[in-house]
């Protein structure tokens, strides 16, 4: 009797080995894979350092202590190629002076005279330049209000359409229809 | 007086319309007819109508992304640029773009929907089982497509989406090493991945739902839970009227007007953002909300609790079919089943929220 049971267990072979399988790729990973998170550290580049200052400013403005920290990094970095630490030091007093649009400007200019990544393979950003984010939100010109308009116009289309192609009876209608008719098949459920 | 007799004259066939007749020239070459084959009328609602919205999304995806390679430049120090570029100077650059964008999240919600609507009525089970890991994978493929989408934008969101990627695929070992920088050293990994953008996973979305149609034509529209079946309960009863496949295909195309239309107003009102170019070795966003449940499993247990999320949902996908084996169709009459799906839809909606509500922690570094 179908109506006896909702799970059907033990599985048939192929299945319990498809499943066994599964879980053993799972259980491999779990044992494989640490914990904690991964990371290589703290980078020695100045280059690398002033670029990841001016990623905070640009993608967290208000975050000044991460600025700051990665600043004072650069600046105490054994490595200082292609950095204008003079321009890194202006930029550490524009940062105590909170003028956040100078310490960037100072920080991009201090690495012009050398561009760390050129030519980047594997997973190297290839990034010299931060630029702002692009972001054309509730600013809406001539054109955008004729493509507002034209895809006001297709939803309106497109709901009449729906109308006018619905299916003759709905689902409850063709229950209703179905069940005053002799019963012959048995109901799915 | 002899009379002549006349000979008898044939019936005029009827005239048929220009269109008609160039309807038939055509149809008699390329046997569109064919698709006129009747499937049950219950198949013509809404919520069966998703897997056809959501090819309908995938038709979008692709003709805007044709457009969209034309501008592109996947090399790391072009790639943020020309994204910039097709925003502010390629005529109506932004706003197919934005499309490219919008559809690619509206068929993720499909799919899901979709996937969802299978389960609740139960139009996995027998004989469907393999039309449901095809659709499984089909999920799969999509969530790639959303995460290579992300990562060819190349700004600081993307990038670090890529970081969680390649550590990922380190803990996976060898199993991970296509995303693995170290795979081809000397290229750059974001030329890779928009190879897979482009070719692999589109080609794959595209074969599998070939195949995942044929399924469908072969076992025939799963029944109604709630309306009678045939005798052997895989089928709708041939007591339920039926309309032409094209009607459905008609329907579905409707439903994919209406949807495109509002990707058109999503795209003006909100447009995509372009952030800023990435920088390696901060972690300062959060990823595309999709991947939001995973990123508080991340902040739980490590860069583990990705593998162990997605794995853990895809294994209870794939199994879905093969431990859920009765007739029963109704919702109701699945308390497990169902009791199961809750469970995990709601972790998934909490674990997505607290993404959101609680502070990060950094992974990458």
């Amino acid at each position: 009797m179908t109506g006896m049971y909702i799970w059907r267990i033990p599985l048939r072979r192929p299945v319990t080995t498809l499943a066994a399988l599964l879980v053993g790729v799972w259980l491999t990973a779990l044992a494989a894979a640490p914990a904690l998170a991964h990371g290589e550290g703290e980078s020695d580049q100045a280059s690398v350092l002033v670029l990841q200052a001016i990623g905070f400013i640009t993608n967290k403005p208000g975050d000044m202590e991460d600025v700051s920290d990665k600043v004072d990094d650069a600046l105490n970095a054994p490595h200082k190629e292609g950095v204008d630490i003079a321009q890194v030091q202006a930029a550490k007093d524009a940062l105590d002076n909170n003028n956040m649009d100078q310490a960037r400007t100072l920080l991009q200019q201090s690495l012009q005279s050398g561009a760390p990544m050129q030519g980047a393979k594997g997973e190297e950003t290839g990034t010299t330049v931060v630029h702002n984010s692009l972001n054309t939100r509730g600013r809406l010109a001539g054109g955008d209000w004729v493509l507002l308009a034209l895809s006001v116009l297709v939803v309106a289309l497109g709901a009449w359409l729906a109308v006018r192609f619905r299916p003759p009876q709905s689902v409850r209608v063709l229950r209703r229809q179905l069940a005053a008719q002799p019963r012959g098949p048995t109901p799915a459920s | 007086m002899t009379q002549i007799a006349t000979p008898p004259v044939a019936p005029e066939a009827p005239r048929r319309s220009w269109y008609r007749r160039a309807w038939d020239v055509v149809d008699d070459r390329l046997g569109i007819s064919a698709l006129r084959y009747p499937v049950p009328e219950h198949a013509n609602n809404v919520a069966w109508s998703l897997g056809g919205i959501t090819a309908a999304m995938f038709v979008v995806l692709i003709a805007t992304g044709i457009i969209l390679v034309q501008f592109y430049n996947p090399t790391p120090e072009g790639a943020n640029a020309s994204v910039r570029d097709i925003e502010q100077h390629i005529w109506l650059g932004s706003f197919i773009r934005g499309i490219h964008f919008w559809a690619a999240q509206a068929m993720y919600v499909t799919a899901a929907l979709h996937l969802l609507r299978v389960f609740f009525t139960g139009s996995y089970k027998k004989p469907r089982e393999g039309n449901w890991l095809l659709g499984v994978a089909m999920f799969g493929l999509v969530i790639l497509g959303l995460f290579t989408g992300t990562v060819l934008k190349w700004d600081q969101e993307g990038y670090e989406a890529l970081g969680h990627n390649i550590e990922v695929g380190r803990l996976l070992s060898g199993a991970g090493v296509w995303f693995s920088p170290d795979f081809a050293k000397n290229i750059p990994i974001i030329v890779r991945l928009y190879g897979a953008h482009v070719v692999i996973i589109p080609v794959l979305i595209f074969a599998l739902l070939v195949w995942h149609g044929l399924l469908v034509k072969r076992h025939r529209i799963s029944p109604h839970p709630s309306l009678p079946t045939d005798e052997s309960g895989t089928q709708a009863s041939s007591r339920e009227p039926t309309e032409p496949f094209t009607y459905h295909l008609r329907r579905v195309s409707v439903f994919a007007l209406v949807l495109l239309g509002v990707l058109g107003i999503l795209t003006v009102l909100l447009p995509p953002v372009v952030g800023p170019e990435p920088v390696a070795g901060i972690e300062v966003t959060l990823p595309p909300w999709p991947f939001w449940w995973m990123f508080t499993l991340e902040d739980w247990i490590g860069l583990s609790g990705i593998l162990y999320g997605g794995a853990a949902l895809f294994i209870l996908l794939i199994l879905v079919p093969f431990v859920d084996r009765n007739a029963r169709r109704h919702w109701r009459t699945r308390p497990v089943a169902m009791t199961l799906a809750a469970v995990v839809f709601v972790a998934i909606i909490v674990l997505s929220i607290l993404a959101v509500v609680l502070p990060a922690t950094k992974h990458l570094m």
